[in-house]
């Protein structure tokens, strides 16, 4: 467990100078305010009617879903990383054959048009 | 060593359909969408796949890949059936999904992989690969059922297995989690086998725990009472040549990883599970026909009547529970599970032509009156169907069910087929009833056209087969003895072969 | 001091739990799931299993919880319906349910695991895990990858339909 007590440090510490940043400025920074200086920025834009809690289109679902995919083929990846060099040349097949079959999907996500946007 | 390059030998099929899939979706996506085209390439490749599972069958006598899978004659016999299973599918599927922005080459992907998954299930000797098996065949179901886009029920059905379905594997890998844990890290059948027999009369509860919750999550599976409450809803909602392929496949590979898991895993606690199963198996059997009794709907009919199966399925496993009994068992399932999907897929397939003749959606009994004087063959082959489902000779289900009960009988299941026998019985009610109706009703509104060639071959194929098994179920009754043995004794297990 | 790490933890774990199931804004009870996941992941620090920690991370609290999201706001979250829980004896039912299922499990786990059963410190990193993965369990891994192939295709085939009749062409790639 010792060695966690770095992170512990770390958040601790990074946590810290945030709450402290944020409780300093609001009590010694002047404050000027407008209406237009309250709104939600969006990128110079006029806020969305209606606030945030909008609809989504599914098309965002769909690429949530292939990255959540992918990104537990990566969960796969690490623990091959570390041991890459003592499974030798067999590992690299077994990793290989498991990317190929991933890879077939990706094609086919391509091909179909997935990641395009309209 | 953990790798022999035999072992490939054990997953030839699945490299096959694997390969197939991939051939499918390219096909599709590069070359041509022509319906045709995506169905030939796929029942060509199935063919072949089918031919390649029967050439390199060789027996492991540890199972292959570190004792992940078994390959032995029970496995076999179970992916042949899986095959067909999906080889019917695959044929009764292009006429059925005429809409022109329907991609077949995806539908056949996902009925390949699907297979995939049910055959890793059928072939499953650890825990790990028995819930890659379930995970990677639902995954598949749960898009099927949805494919309908035109169909709020379609989607009903996708949902509704999705969820239902995603507890039920929440319950299965809890259970597995405990029994792991109560085992010291034991996830092959075997050595669960022996972990347990070493703990002698003190089993640990959590263990028992473990058992139940994966019973729930296969049950699930089986659609048996009382975890049958999906099965109407997704059979009836799905199109119907994917209900007709969830009736028969994902049943047959649940039932067959039950009765591995229970009968090499499990048996120094078959006086737990088996009066458990017993309650189960009267239970679902009794329920599925009360309930079949009352429905209009031929899929929803066909839906109970599956659950009814399941019961008599589940007296297999509970014979299975008895080691002396076990390759009777076994082998009476292997043959039931063959005679089973050819009567479903068949009275499904009939389904899909009465109801495209009538044109307005629904699957209503009514559809069947007077079918006879207007599709004589079409009758014929629906007659035949009912007649082996219910349990009547000469015909394949009689067989199934004579030696599901006679090794249930040998077993001392003596009550419990009595009330089976009282259930086919009941079963002959509903069954017989769409008989009636196309034969001695008149004719109430006018067929449209039945016109469906493929269709019409695969109906052909299952009743002749299904008549040419009652009248002769020697050859195949050999074929499922030599797999029923096979299970009957569990194989030493990696680590004892290694220590000699 | 472990003692009251897990202690604290394991209180935030299950508050937070309880939070996403109270709720009644759904963004809160997944950003109260995340905290959940956290705490998971401390856990399982705690037990010497850093690359579950890990994982529990990076795909449960990051990827999952991503998904868990976009479900939230692919609902009209603006007019919510209100949630109907079929009256208050089928409440009864689930609560019933529910802790019959959570004494079950105490009954069964009680003194079924030694609590003073040493660490086992090779168990949880990735060498060993990986170790295990590409040896003995090569084929699962495999298998592994077609599950996620299969999920690859059945979500697209669902969501990414052909818009009507454009297709009718065929091959319009």
């Amino acid at each position: 467990m010792q060695e966690y007590l770095g992170i512990l440090l770390l958040i601790v510490m990074a946590g810290g100078l945030g709450a402290l940043i944020l409780t300093l400025t609001s009590i010694i920074g002047p404050k000027r305010t407008n209406p237009a200086k309250e709104l939600p920025f969006e990128t110079g834009n006029l806020p969305t009617p209606g606030g945030t809690l909008q609809r989504f289109p599914v098309h965002f679902y769909l690429v949530a879903i292939l990255f959540v995919v992918f990104d537990v083929e990566i969960a796969f990846l690490y623990p091959w990383a570390v041991i890459f060099k003592k499974l030798g040349v067999f590992g690299l097949i077994e990793m290989l054959v498991f990317v190929a079959i991933l890879a077939l999907g990706l094609v086919f996500v391509i091909k179909r048009g997935v990641l395009e946007w309209k | 060593m953990f790798f022999n390059l035999s072992d490939l030998f054990a997953i030839a099929p699945e490299i096959c359909l694997l390969v197939l899939a991939a051939v499918v979706l390219k096909t599709e996506l590069f070359f041509t969408r022509k319906p045709t085209a995506l169905q030939g390439i796929t029942m060509a490749g199935l063919l072949v796949t089918m031919g390649v599972t029967v050439m390199t069958a060789s027996e492991f006598p540890t199972g292959a890949f570190n004792g992940m899978i078994a390959a032995d004659g029970f496995t076999l016999f179970l992916k042949v059936v899986l095959l067909g299973v999906a080889l019917l599918t695959t044929l009764m599927s292009r006429e059925y999904f005429d809409d022109a922005a329907f991609r077949h080459g995806e539908y056949y992907a996902l009925l390949l992989l699907t297979t995939i998954g049910m055959m890793t299930l059928a072939a499953a000797t650890d825990l790990v690969t028995l819930f890659l098996g379930v995970e990677t065949m639902s995954v598949g179901l749960y898009v099927l059922a949805g494919l309908r886009h035109d169909r709020p029920r379609s989607s009903e059905a996708s949902l509704k297995y999705l969820l239902l379905g995603a507890f039920a594997s929440g319950f299965l890998l809890y259970g597995m989690a405990l029994l792991y844990g109560s085992t010291g890290g034991k996830t092959n059948f075997a050595e669960i086998a022996a972990a347990i027999s070493r703990f002698g009369d003190e089993t640990p509860k959590v263990l028992l725990a473990g058992v139940g919750l994966i019973l729930i999550g296969l049950l699930f599976k089986v659609a048996a009472f009382p975890f049958h409450f999906w099965s109407p809803d997704v059979y009836q909602g799905s199109p119907t040549p994917v209900t007709a392929f969830m009736s028969a496949g994902p049943k047959a590979a649940a039932i067959a990883a039950t009765i591995r898991l229970m009968g090499w895993a499990l048996p120094d606690l078959a006086a737990v599970w088996g009066p458990l199963l017993w309650v189960v198996a009267a239970l679902t059997m009794t329920v599925g026909n009360i309930i079949a009794i009352s429905q209009k709907d031929i899929k929803r009919m066909l839906a109970y009547s599956s659950i009814s199966h399941a019961g008599y399925l589940l007296l297999a496993v509970l014979a299975a529970g008895d080691q002396s009994i076990r390759d009777l068992a076994a082998s009476g399932m292997l043959f039931y599970l063959a005679a089973y999907y050819l009567m479903n897929l068949g009275a499904f397939a009939v389904a899909i032509l009465v109801n495209r003749a009538r044109d307005n959606g629904d699957y209503h009994l009514d559809d069947y009156q007077g079918m006879a004087a207007q599709k004589p063959m079409y009758a014929l082959a629906m007659t035949v169907f009912m007649i082996s489902l219910a349990g009547i000779p000469p015909t394949a289900g009689f067989f199934g069910k004579l030696f599901v009960f006679s090794a249930a009988i040998k077993a001392g299941y003596v009550w419990l087929v009595a009330i089976a026998v009282l259930n086919s019985v009941v079963s002959a009610f509903y069954y017989l009833r769409i008989v009636v109706l196309m034969y001695m009703k008149p004719q109430t509104s006018p067929a449209g056209s039945m016109r469906s060639p493929a269709t019409a071959v695969l109906i052909g194929f299952c009743a002749v087969a299904i008549v040419v098994l009652g009248l002769i179920p020697g050859g195949i009754r050999n074929l499922a003895n030599s797999g029923g043995s096979s299970v009957a004794i569990p194989p030493p297990t990696v680590a004892e072969v290694s220590t000699k | 001091m472990e003692l009251t790490l897990f202690a604290l933890v394991a209180l935030a774990a299950v508050a937070s739990a309880l939070m996403v199931v109270i709720g009644k804004n759904p963004v809160y009870s997944v950003l109260f799931l995340v905290t959940t996941f956290f705490c998971l992941a401390i856990l399982y620090v705690m037990l010497g299993a850093p690359f579950v920690a890990a994982l529990q991370v990076i795909v449960y609290a990051g990827a999952i919880m991503v998904l868990f999201l976009f479900v939230v706001m692919l609902l009209n979250l603006r007019h919510p319906q209100k949630w109907d829980a079929g009256g208050s004896t089928r409440r009864w039912i689930g609560f019933a349910t529910a802790a019959g299922v959570l004494l079950v499990s105490l009954a069964a786990v009680k003194g079924a695991f030694d609590p003073n059963a040493p660490l086992q410190p090779e168990m949880g990193n990735a060498e060993s895990i990986g170790m295990a993965l590409f040896t003995r369990f090569l084929l699962p891994f495999e298998i592994g990858s077609i599950l996620l192939l299969a999920a690859i295709i059945g979500v697209v085939t669902l969501l990414k339909r052909d818009n009507s009749k454009v297709a009718t062409k065929g091959g319009e790639a």
